[in-house]
């Protein structure tokens, strides 16, 4: 009476692990390269084209208190972003996360950069990821 | 350049030995890929887009082709993200803000696991890989992986994919032309020279008018076949007295085309250029 239903627990889960295994293999394979979720990378200028989508943009820090931080972006705007620890203050950092706002960003990686960034540059680079080579990024 | 295929058949001396590529695709004539040479297997700075895209268009079988170049080696800029390590290698996935791709290193002495072991996820690095296809999916085989510490390398690295992608789709098209003349001499160098001609546009650029500067006349002389022909080079007074110009402007013109290796003294004061063949 126990035996046949034992033997149909087992066999129920080897069908599962079979399922779960090649889940595991499928995902692993669509995992190779995933460009669904690219960060772009913005300014304050480019910031309102990306509101509810992931950006990347660097910024100085210029006070910071309760994990929200008043910064200034590259091009020079005041910006505000959440979710950031306390960070050196002045040092150029990059935020990874999600535009809020046409001036917000919610955070979710960041990097420092160091004090030695040429802000120009990446300002520039900005653009041209947004306009002419779009197609290259994003 | 690749002659050396020929004198030596690797497929008659040892029949193939199953290590040779088949006949059908031996030979750089026969090569099923139009060029062979060595921009073709130069290191591309590319984003993961770039590659994901190439991916989706060509078939698996074919090598990966972006903006009309054969893609090999590959350099990226990105984040380390799920860094897996093992003994024999290290596995993670590049998040270079376009996409992510999947990366292997494998660790063969101990330098390469201190260098791994360093690498800890959320750290930009830049790789340099070969971009290979496994099991119908596309990972990058690293080769070198190093943390970046100037952040500027970021910027530096895209920008770089932007002009290489500008090169291969715009510039290479008027360039290509020339290197694919059937002439079977070894002619110029056409990557090396075509480097200098910009800078030789530069010079035409100084002058009002179209009129040629020194430089260029100075060149148009020492591709005279006459003077082609001399082995030791143009005598200075000679190109002076052609030109109807003073030495010290000539000497001007001359150092600045030997500073772009355009030129080259032969024996003192006899010049030649570096496309006389």
């Amino acid at each position: 009476m126990l035996q046949p239903l034992l033997r149909k627990q087992k066999v129920e889960f080897f069908k599962l692990y079979i399922y779960s295994f090649t889940w595991l293999i499928f995902s692993f394979l669509f995992q190779a390269m995933d460009t669904s979720n690219p960060a772009a990378f913005v300014n304050a200028q480019l910031l309102p084209n990306f509101i509810g989508k992931k950006v990347r943009a660097v910024v100085q820090v210029n006070q910071c208190d309760g994990g929200v931080a008043i910064a200034k972006s590259i091009d020079d705007h005041q910006l505000t972003i959440k979710g950031l620890p306390q960070v050196p203050l002045m040092n150029y950092v990059e935020v990874i996360g999600i535009a809020e706002s046409n001036n917000s960003i919610d955070a979710e990686i960041w990097t420092d950069f160091g004090n030695t960034f040429d802000a120009n540059s990446y300002n520039q680079l900005c653009q041209l990821a947004n306009g002419e080579f779009k197609s290259l990024f994003l | 350049m690749y002659s050396s295929a020929s004198q030596f058949d690797g497929n008659a001396a040892f029949s193939g030995g199953g290590f040779m590529p088949s006949q059908a695709t031996q030979g750089p004539d026969r090569s099923p890929f139009p060029s062979k040479n060595r921009d073709a297997q130069s290191l591309l700075p590319l984003t993961v887009k770039q590659i994901s895209d190439a991916f989706q268009s060509s078939d698996e079988k074919t090598n990966l082709i972006v903006d009309g170049v054969d893609v090999n080696n590959v350099t990226l800029v990105g984040r380390v993200c799920n860094k897996a390590g093992r003994i024999t290698d290290v596995t993670f996935l590049l998040d270079d803000g376009t996409g992510r791709i999947e990366c292997n290193k494998w660790l063969q002495e101990a330098v390469d696991m201190n260098e791994a072991e360093g690498i800890l996820d959320g750290m930009y690095v830049r790789l340099h890989g070969h971009l290979k296809g496994f099991q119908g999916k596309r990972m990058l085989n690293v080769f070198s992986l190093r943390p970046v510490t100037d952040f500027n390398e970021i910027a530096s690295h895209f920008i770089d994919c932007i002009y290489v992608h500008l090169y291969n789709t715009r510039l290479r098209t008027g360039v290509s032309n020339q290197q694919h003349v059937s002439n079977p001499k070894p002619i110029t160098p056409t990557k090396s020279y075509h480097a200098q001609a910009n800078p030789l546009n530069q010079f035409s650029g100084q002058h009002i008018n179209g009129q040629k500067s020194v430089e260029e006349m100075v060149l148009d002389v020492l591709h005279l076949p006459t003077n082609r022909a001399r082995d030791e080079g143009v005598p200075r007074d000679l190109i002076a007295q052609h030109l109807g110009v003073s030495l010290d402007k000539l000497m001007l013109a001359v150092k600045n085309l030997i500073e772009e290796g355009a030129i080259y003294e032969a024996i003192a004061d006899h010049y030649k250029s570096i496309i006389n063949g």
